[in-house]
């Protein structure tokens, strides 16, 4: 009997807990101070976009239900442990389904490749992949808010030229043209999303993606195997495609950058993003390919905390001195990292324009080939503006201080259609 | 208002614990009782708190009628039950009637603005039942408009049932017994009812939401994922409500009928509709099979009578044809049970009787789930192939490969194993210390859960 009241009493003692730590949560969004409870001293407001507050008791409120939904709204606001238990729960969580999923066949798991013999085989060829993102409705959304961001800045500059360039993951391509394993055919649609996205923006704004209209094994070979990145052949054509969206605009930005010849970079076995993110996987590899390029004379200069770096190290490798280890990553070595702002200046150009480029580290190898038809090109990555310059970055400023002509977005899909990076965007846009 | 909200677990029911455990008056606590069951009901459309009202005092009124005019107690029950269906009628099948009719005699027809007002099935069946068993001398009408009103509304099965008839807590409205132990039954079966539903059911149906919405384009194995991850969903959804109502009933001294009872053990379909739903498979077959005749009518007759009763189970799941679809499903299975199927498959082994009636039921929830006509045909074809096995990779590009254990723990869970281990384990101290250790981490790891996830309605919320 005495167990009997004491496992009762243990039961009623959580529950009374747990409602204790949910009214203190409100006594917080009250404005209350309760010091019994860890706060976590962040900013409600900041992290939720909105006050959290409860609502004032109205009979029209209650009867056309915005008291009960603010009520909820608060409710969840208001729990004082919230924060602190997220990444406790996520971890517990995260080791749990990955601990999981080790007892499975290593090419079922989402973190593809996870090991050594984990590669997917299409067409004869192993390669190593990850899933494809789905094109739900969620990122459907968020193409709506980034095309809308565009067509804003487009309105409010109308004398500058606005382009938007979209790489597609490799996974993305395979799922659209059917190869990607037994890929339902709902995963296609990130080609008619991607398409989709073009009738989203005015005229004013040109749009491409890369690949588009290619027949689906050349556009593959635009990628690494091991990368996520597009090898120098893959962006040289996706450069040949954006010289194209940009001259079709009427702009005379000079012919194409020739290619000489292209060249294996020798002693460099290339163990891209996907080996490293693997844990491992060492027998697929790629080979570092570059090409000569029959480029003007052009200044580099990188801003900020990169200031002094050198841009590539082509002579470097050129020289022998190549980095060692397993998994370098030689695409951000042999291109050059990513940086906050990369300023190209360029004397001979046809027509004195001013490029703004915002991308991420896509753009890292062609941006040699995207500076030759301008006078002063501009590479800025968000991800890093505000750390390597110290100040955030401003659309409308950059462009009326450096008399930017033409801005290109460019990046992998997520990016350009908005994702962190659109959000930035769209921000500061309203 | 849901139970696994946050309001629900943490304003509304403190609030309402303390306002009815002040009072010592059970008459007094009967109407905090109904005061609070009508504001949880307004939570979520307070204009169609007026219904209830409506339905509270019409039934009342009616019942009392009933055994006061003796001479007209036929014409008075059929007045009463007809007033109730037709508020059904309008308010659940409107939009589904002038939908038919515009698709089958091209009348463009407007589409009604009628919204569903959540539970109308659930309370309209409570009050049916009531007036028919006032009708057959079941029960004395109650008196005070206040008990009853607490009967019919009572917050705990107001919206997702169990269909609580009023003859099953009749004494218990006017004279019940709270106490600790009571109540600590009631936290116990309350905190499992919302562990089932936040951990098992919602994870289930995240499974079966990303595979389902796809369209049924996918290889077979994602197929039957899918819908086996339904299948477990609308159990574990609908069993932990009627868990969570009945320990909340608990609590208050209330002592409801159970509402499942392992359906997914069952060897028959026959014996899964005595598991599954008891409270609405036994309300059909009171009020409405066996004054049909049941089964001692001619063989014409009964199949006719099942048609009945199996057409309308199905109507009463939702306003969509394919829930007719799914309840002459278990119809034509039922009648071919009996006819010939039972014999047959009483000669097999036991695991191929559990094969065949699980398999009927994964079949039996595609048409459930799947409301596009269209998409039923596809979603078979790719159950059976025509799109290729898949490749469990396309489980992995839906996100939804890394829980496979949860199905495990749905499928174990949907026996009775577990309950009956924890039963011998209650029976020592230290077990019963684990058994509730066990119940309180369940307790917090589902408030955590509901903490930083989304809102998640019932399923039979719709109904």
């Amino acid at each position: 009997m005495k167990n009997l009241r004491t496992r009762n009493l243990f039961l009623i003692s959580l529950s009374v807990v747990l409602m204790f730590t949910a009214w203190a949560g409100y006594c917080r969004v009250l404005g209350i101070q309760t010091h019994i409870l860890s706060d976590t001293s962040t900013d409600l407001s900041r992290i939720l976009g909105r006050t959290p507050a409860f609502p004032r008791p109205t009979l029209h409120r209650f009867l056309s239900g915005t008291f009960q939904a603010r009520m909820e709204n608060a409710a969840g606001d208001s729990i004082p442990f919230l924060e602190q238990v997220i990444p406790f729960l996520t971890y517990w969580k995260t080791l749990f389904y990955e601990l999981s999923l080790e007892v499975l066949p290593r090419s079922w798991s989402p973190a593809l490749p996870v090991g050594g013999k984990d590669y997917v085989r299409i067409r004869g060829k192993e390669q190593l992949l990850r899933t494809p993102v789905i094109y739900n409705t969620e990122i459907i959304k968020q193409m709506y808010k980034a095309a809308n961001y565009y067509n804003k800045i487009a309105t409010r500059w109308p004398e500058v030229r606005f382009y938007v360039f979209a790489i597609l993951a490799k996974e993305q391509v395979l799922a659209e043209t059917r190869i990607w394993p037994a890929a339902p055919t709902q995963l296609l649609q990130g080609h008619k999303a991607v398409d989709q996205f073009k009738a989203l923006l005015q005229n004013s704004v040109a749009y491409d993606w890369a690949g588009k209209g290619r027949p689906a094994g050349e556009v593959l070979a635009f990628y690494y195997n091991t990368d996520h990145h597009l090898t120098m052949p893959g962006a040289y054509e996706a450069y040949r495609q954006l010289h194209h969206l940009i001259s079709a605009r009427g702009i005379d930005i000079g012919k194409v950058v020739q290619c000489k010849k292209w060249f294996v970079v020798p002693n460099v076995v290339f163990r891209g993003s996907r080996s490293r993110r693997s844990g491992g996987y060492e027998s697929a590899t790629d080979k570092l390919v570059d090409g000569l390029f029959a480029l003007p004379y052009h200044k580099v200069t990188i801003h900020g905390s990169g200031q002094g770096q050198a841009r590539n190290k082509r002579l470097q490798y050129e020289a022998g001195d190549i980095p060692s280890g397993h998994f370098v990553n030689h695409y951000g070595e042999y291109f050059g990292g990513d940086h906050g702002l990369i300023e190209y200046v360029v004397d001979q150009v046809s027509e004195r324009r001013n490029l703004l480029v915002i991308a991420d580290s896509f753009k890292n190898c062609m941006e040699p080939l995207l500076a030759a038809h301008f006078s002063h090109s501009y590479f800025v990555d968000l991800r890093h503006f505000a750390d390597d310059l110290g100040y955030s970055f401003n659309l409308d400023a950059f462009i009326s201080e450096n008399g930017i002509t033409d801005v290109l977005f460019l990046g992998s899909v997520t990016t350009v259609m908005g994702d962190k990076t659109g959000q930035e965007f769209q921000e500061r846009a309203d | 208002m849901v139970f696994t909200s946050l309001v629900f677990l943490f304003l509304f029911l403190p609030a309402t614990f303390t306002a009815y455990f002040l009072f010592r008056d059970r008459a007094m606590r009967n109407v905090v009782l109904l005061i609070v069951s009508l504001l949880f009901y307004s939570w979520g459309e307070p204009r169609y708190v007026v219904l209830i009202i409506v339905s509270i005092i019409m039934n009342w009124g009616i019942a009392l009628l009933l055994v006061r005019h003796t001479n007209w107690r036929r014409s008075i029950l059929t007045i009463g039950v007809g007033a109730n269906i037709v508020g059904l009628g309008v308010f659940k099948y409107t939009g589904f009637l002038i939908g038919s009719l515009d698709r089958l005699l091209a009348l463009n027809l407007p589409a009604p603005n009628i919204f569903l007002p959540i539970g109308i099935s659930f309370y309209t069946f409570q009050a049916i039942s009531y007036l028919v068993d006032v009708y057959r001398g079941h029960v004395v009408p109650q008196k005070n408009p206040l008990f009853f009103g607490a009967y019919l509304a009572l917050f705990a099965k107001l919206i997702a049932g169990p269909i609580v008839r009023y003859r099953q807590i009749e004494t218990e409205i006017v004279s019940r017994r709270e106490n600790l132990g009571e109540f600590v039954e009631g936290l116990r079966r309350f905190a499992l009812g919302l562990g089932k539903k936040v951990l098992i059911a919602d994870t289930m149906g995240s499974i079966a939401d990303k595979i389902l919405s796809t369209g049924p384009y996918v290889g077979a194995i994602p197929a039957w994922v899918g819908f086996t991850a339904y299948t477990f969903q609308i159990y574990f959804d609908f069993s932990a409500y009627s868990d969570m109502a009945i320990g909340l009933g608990r609590m208050f001294g209330f002592h409801f009928l159970e509402n499942f009872n392992y359906p997914y053990v069952a060897r028959s379909v026959t014996e899964f509709w005595r598991r599954w739903h008891i409270s609405l498979s036994s309300f059909f077959r009171d009020y409405i099979y066996i004054p049909l005749g049941g089964n001692r009518v001619s063989q014409g007759r009964w199949v006719v009578n099942m048609a009945v009763v199996w057409g309308i189970t199905g109507l009463w799941h939702g306003d969509s044809w394919n829930f007719v679809l799914w309840g002459l499903y278990y119809g034509l299975l039922l009648a071919c049970e009996k006819l010939f199927l039972r014999t047959w498959m009483e000669k097999v082994p036991r695991i191929l009787q559990h094969t065949f009636v699980i398999l009927s039921f994964v079949f039996g929830w595609l048409f459930f789930r799947i409301e596009d006509f269209s998409l039923i045909g596809g979603w078979l074809g790719a159950m059976v192939g025509t799109h290729g096995w898949g490749h469990p990779m396309t489980l992995n590009a839906l996100n939804v490969l890394h829980k496979y254990l949860w199905f495990i723990v749905a499928a174990v869970g949907s026996t009775p194993v577990v309950s009956n281990l924890f039963k011998d384990v209650r029976k020592t101290p230290l077990g019963g210390l684990l058994v509730d250790l066990w119940t309180g981490a369940i307790l917090i790891w589902s408030v955590l859960e509901i903490a930083l996830g989304g809102f998640s309605p019932f399923i039979y919320f719709q109904f």
